[in-house]
């Protein structure tokens, strides 16, 4: 590995996540005060940045190109275990958006979390999740992107159990950590089976690496190897199980909302832009696997899609900010799916673009929201009921001018970034799947009404909390303004000042079709006026019922138990694992009475015989009888003149005269 | 040299026991004495030529009639786990700093033990290798019943009663081998099997035989259904012996393994892989699901000790299920997991037994149901305790994870399906690990947690080598790797056919 070689290896790379894992160290043994910690970590995140940025510019014009700079972990054998990064468009652009992001919500939280006394740790615990995701975007080997996938994973189990005081962050910690490591386990077979199919962990290696050509050719020969999957698909879906974990993807999806409890600046960064699009950046990573089977990519649209819509009905019937901005990113992440699986179909190679786009305008605008969602909680008093805010706008003109941006572009609002990205994935469903994209066109409607609802409650109206609301300090809204231009503008840039599809894929996309651009108008204005039409004038207290409610009573109540999917798995998955873990230690009770009567008879012949052989010579030769002896005594000639020595030295001797007439028997 | 290590802790054992006036000191002598042995075999470690096989070797005739020599050497299989006993023996020493009744006692009987270990792992004959694996047997078994909890007497007693049964049946069998063969000596016992000489020998027998040699190797690794002496016995036994047996002793078994049975009876484990593996497979679910279960924080972890374990002999018993060497040399790579997850689970284990035993010294309870919100109380102890709790359920960059993508990586490709399932072992060991964090370090602190003290430096200087260690084996475990990889090289190969 050269990390100083700056002119044709990329090996320095890796100093994009070593330098935050520089600063979480320093954090973690030297434990300074609060605004030194975050100013260390910020400026480790800044020189990350730099790096992304010379990264980026490196990719910037040359998408066909992939440099890579291999190293090994591990030898044995003569067979390398290796790691490696990468470097090409995929991992320019998402290095630049992490980054970039995460430098914002680093700047942000220095002030969000100013009054908290545990400030270092958290600049901490932000910094090792830095460490994980720009880790895993640089990986050219599956085993060390899902190395970096766990350290995300433990970083986001440490900072959603931050507040760790209450047991509902506590319980969400471990549950969030719990059910990705569900889809963990998928993605650990994906690279064993990868591993044996290919003998690599590469994913590029001149010419041999998992994701190459010739290898994916020969995978993909061997048909049926699994559910009638070939061979490049079957990893394919093995690594898409550990996307839907992370992801959040049905039927994985119930950890997310509940991070939620988290303090938000966690929230905007690891539950909003980055570690959540991992999943959908794996599939990304590994997508010519997905390409060599269209099985898989059929499998990829179907859960994308049915999460896209399951979790924007859901988002329709909740009540706190945050968790209808999480299940929004369920269904915004499903859309993604969608983009990748559809395009796949539709445009092949240049279907990874699609998807990948969606991630890159949608983390802008999630983080904003997010964010803005913090400032206006903040300002609100810690209060995150939506019906107990209203008339926020005039209060917080800046935070509520930045998350009306961010609402916007995530309704698909014509020419803000948000139309541009999810405009492609609609093409490609179009293309790909009707049915499919007729689920993905509906979920989109309900998000743009879901979103209006939201911000009817919110800024509409008369306040009807009881807190004092202001506006936050400037470390808080000016990422939010930077956040909102780029919200706004991204998509028009990089549609017309650089194709950046082209950049994503390296190929030319070219998706063009009037009746789907109709559509998703239609989608767009129609949702948002129907959300005004029914919450524009709406009475929206604590003690009122939702409009919608009074119309849909029992269908509401249902969306508002968020489909009961937790529920329905406390029934089935939950009482199975525990009957087996209750039978298990069952039938481990009788084998422990078996241990216990077998211990019994085994002392009571010994005892028999060292009590009726020996009476004369010791006088209690019992284990507890010695054993008090020795501990008495505590001398040397006790560990000779017990009986428990001379009683073992009688059984080895009885022994070994019993195995001498044995083998005098069977020598003959 | 070798000799050298071996005796002088019972040398300090004897000295604590007959020099007058040395019972007071006697925490100084066991830490020198061990200290010694330590950073000797440390010394030997290091010197260690990876490119060649068997090293500082002593060999001299004892009881010639029989063939019996005292032959003592290091090669690429015992290295790492001699290196293991040397980082162990000092810490645990100062783990038992606190033990304050009859401590001469306790400390000899330590000493003592440490004896038999470094014995059992260099001993290249049969006779003394037997015998210092049973004298490691009779110190554990008097400081469980002497000093450990409650239930120690039962506990001290099966655990004693498995082992010697188990020992039993190995005697027999490597007697009835000796008189089939003539001898003793491991290399030499290696050579015959390989040039066919053992299985001629034994002919109809060699089932029996191979069967009686395993059976005190399955109840000392332990392996289902032979495992049950070993939670009460983990978790009754005084914390610094808990350390010893779960760090040391647990891999004596699978040392046992791939001294004796691997290399001797190839056949036997190649013939009978699938019940072996079956066997394996249980013993890592059963040891997982049964510590979902336990609210005694030592039950679990004694039990998440039998899943752990159990990986390395998986591993072995996939690579009995090899057909040859492929490619990527899945028997190697499996293999080499299972010599790196004994060190590994090792440092992990001991260091897990540590912290927790801290539980109940300030705590006075087991339970963790008696416990919450002590992170907010001991952040340095909820630091450490996370640390080693996230090693052990394998998270990547630290020993647990090294290891065990070693065995799965090599494992899977032998024999996907058992590996799957192996793999929801991995599940529940995340489930009741962070169940454990969630249950003594979060929510708010019990009232009666107000008198609760942080753990001390002393504590921190003991439990540091360990966390360092970790993070070294996890980030770059090349290192403990080399030594063995000749060796196993070799072995997986015979073993693989």
């Amino acid at each position: 590995m050269n990390l100083f070689d700056f002119s044709d290896s990329v090996g320095w790379l890796m100093w994009i996540p070593i330098c935050p894992l520089i600063a979480g160290v320093v954090l973690a043994l030297l434990k300074p005060s609060g605004k030194v910690s975050a100013m260390v970590a910020i400026a480790a995140l800044t020189v990350s940045l730099g790096f992304s940025l010379k990264a980026f510019a490196g990719t910037w014009g040359h998408e066909a190109h992939t440099l890579t700079h291999n190293f090994t972990w591990i030898q044995i054998a003569g067979v390398n275990l290796e790691f490696g990064v990468v470097l090409n468009s995929l991992t320019g652009s998402m290095l630049a958006m992490v980054s970039f992001i995460g430098l914002l919500i680093f700047i942000y939280s220095a002030s969000y979390m100013s009054q908290d006394e545990r400030m270092g740790r958290f600049f901490c615990y932000l910094s090792i999740f830095m460490v994980g995701m720009l880790g895993l975007v640089v990986a050219n080997s599956v085993l060390m992107l899902f190395m970096f996938w766990e350290i995300v994973g433990l970083a986001s189990y440490l900072l959603i159990g931050f507040w760790f005081h209450k047991p509902s962050a506590a319980a969400a910690a471990k549950k969030a950590f719990i059910t990705t490591r569900i889809g963990d386990l998928g993605f650990l077979i994906g690279l064993l089976w990868a591993f044996k199919a290919t003998g690599t962990f590469l994913f590029f290696d001149g010419g041999v690496g998992i994701l190459e050509s010739s290898t994916i050719a020969a995978l993909a020969s061997n048909t049926n190897v699994l559910w009638g999957l070939n061979g490049a698909g079957v990893i394919a879906v093995f690594l898409f199980i550990g996307a839907v974990g992370k992801s959040g993807q049905l039927p994985l999806h119930v950890w997310l909302p509940d991070a939620m409890e988290g303090p938000t600046p966690v929230s905007a960064l690891i539950h909003a832009a980055t570690m959540v699009a991992a999943g959908v950046f794996l599939v990304a990573r590994a997508f010519p696997l997905f390409l060599a089977d269209t099985a898989a990519l059929e499998i990829v649209i179907w859960i994308g899609g049915l999460t896209a819509l399951f979790a924007a009905l859901i988002a329709i019937a909740q009540y706190d900010i945050k968790r209808i901005l999480a299940y929004s990113t369920v269904s915004q992440l499903g859309l993604m799916m969608v983009g990748l699986g559809a395009g796949g179909l539709a445009i092949q190679d240049g279907g990874v673009s699609i998807g990948m786009f969606h991630l890159l305008t949608h983390a802008f605008f999630k983080a904003l929201l997010f964010l803005g969602a913090g400032s206006i909680i903040h300002g609100c008093g810690d209060e995150q009921d939506i019906r107990l805010m209203g008339g926020v706008f005039s209060k917080m003109k800046i935070s509520s001018l930045a998350y009306l941006a961010g609402t916007i572009a995530l309704c698909a609002f014509p020419f803000t970034s948000g139309y541009f990205s999810k405009d492609q994935i609609l093409l490609s469903a179009w293309e790909a799947n009707k049915t499919v994209f007729w689920i993905s066109a509906f979920a989109s409607l309900l998000t743009a009404f879901y979103m209006t609802r939201q911000c009817c409650y919110v800024f509409l109206g008369k306040y009807r909390g009881e807190g004092h609301v202001h506006e936050s300090p400037p470390l808080m809204t000016v990422p939010l303004v930077i956040l909102a231009v780029f919200a706004l503008l991204l998509g028009y840039v990089s549609e017309h000042f650089y194709h950046v599809l082209d950049y994503l894929s390296g190929v030319h996309v070219h998706q063009h079709n009037s009746t789907v651009v109709i559509i998703s108008w239609i989608i767009a204005l129609g949702g948002i006026s129907l959300g005004l039409l029914v919450y524009a004038r709406a009475k929206m207290g604590i003690d009122d019922v939702d409009p919608v409610k009074r119309l849909m009573t029992t269908p509401y109540g249902w969306l508002e138990n968020r489909l009961y999917a937790d529920e329905l798995y406390q029934l089935t998955a939950f009482k199975l694992w525990g009957a087996l873990a209750k039978a298990i230690s069952a039938i481990e009770g009788l084998i422990y009475i078996m241990v216990v009567v077998a211990t019994a008879i085994v002392s009571m012949i010994g005892q028999f015989f060292s009590g009726t052989i020996d009476k004369k010579l010791i006088d209690q030769v019992s284990f507890d009888g010695t054993c008090k002896r020795i501990y008495e005594s505590s001398q040397i000639n006790a560990f000779i003149q017990n009986g428990f020595l001379q009683g073992y030295l009688r059984i080895v001797t009885a022994g070994a005269v019993v195995i001498g007439i044995l083998f005098l028997l069977l020598a003959r | 040299m070798i000799t050298a290590i071996t005796f002088i802790p019972v040398l300090a054992a004897l000295a604590i026991l007959l020099l007058p006036g040395a019972g007071r000191v006697s925490k100084p002598i066991a830490l020198v004495g061990s200290l010694i042995s330590s950073l000797l075999a440390i010394y030997v470690v290091i010197g260690f030529n990876l490119e060649e096989g068997l090293q500082f070797v002593e060999k001299y005739e004892w009881i010639p009639s029989i063939g019996v020599d005292y032959y003592v050497g290091i090669d690429g299989l015992n290295a790492l786990l001699i290196l293991l006993v040397a980082i162990l023996s000092p810490i645990i020493v100062l783990a038992s700093w606190k033990i304050k009744d009859k401590a001469n006692t306790y400390f000899s009987l330590l000493l003592i033990q440490f004896t038999a270990l470094y014995g059992a792992f260099t001993a290249l004959n049969f006779f003394h290798w037997f015998i210092f694996w049973e004298a490691a047997l009779v110190p554990a078994f008097f400081l469980i019943k002497l000093y450990g909890g409650n239930g120690r007497h039962k506990a001290a007693i099966s655990f004693f009663i498995f082992t010697v049964l188990g020992s039993v049946a190995m005697l027999l069998g490597m007697l009835f081998l000796y008189l089939k063969t003539g001898s003793f000596d491991f290399i030499e016992l290696r050579q015959l099997a390989a040039d066919g000489v053992v299985s001629s020998k034994l002919g109809d027998w060699y089932g029996w035989i191979f069967l009686a040699v395993m059976l005190g190797l399955w109840v000392k690794v332990p392996l289902f259904p032979l495992h049950s002496w070993q939670a009460p016995a983990y978790a009754e036994a005084p914390v610094p012996v808990s350390m010893v047996l779960t760090g040391v002793m647990s891999k004596m078994g699978v040392y046992g393994f791939l001294r004796l049975v691997v290399p001797i009876f190839p056949e036997g484990i190649r013939e009978h892989s699938d019940i072996l593996l079956n066997v394996a497979l249980i013993t890592i679910i059963w040891g997982a699901f049964l510590a979902l279960r336990q609210t005694d924080i030592k039950k679990v972890l004694a039990y998440s000790s039998l899943n752990h374990v159990a990986y390395c002999m998986f591993a072995i018993f996939a690579v009995g299920a090899a057909n040859g060497i492929d490619k990527i040399n899945a028997p190697a790579i499996a293999m080499q997991g299972a010599m790196l997850q004994m060190f590994a689970h090792g440092v992990g284990a001991a260091g897990l037994f540590y912290i927790a035993g801290k539980l109940e010294d300030v705590g006075g309870s087991r339970d963790i149901q008696d416990f919450g919100g002590l992170g907010a109380i001991m952040p340095r102890y909820a630091f450490v305790f996370g640390f080693l709790v996230f090693s052990s359920l394998g998270l990547p960059f630290l020993a647990g994870f090294a290891a065990e993508i070693l065995i799965f990586s090599g494992a899977f490709a032998l024999t996907p399906i058992h590996t799957a399932i192996a793999l929801l072992a991995l599940l529940a060991t995340a489930i009741f690990l962070l169940t454990i964090i969630q249950r003594i370090f979060t929510g708010q602190a019990h009232d009666t947690h107000g008198d609760l003290k942080e753990i001390s430096i002393r504590e921190v200087m003991v439990i540091s080598p360990l966390l360092v260690l970790t993070v070294c084996i996890g980030v770059y475990p090349t290192t403990w790797l080399n030594l063995s990889n000749r060796f196993i090289e070799t072995l997986s190969t015979l073993l693989a056919g």
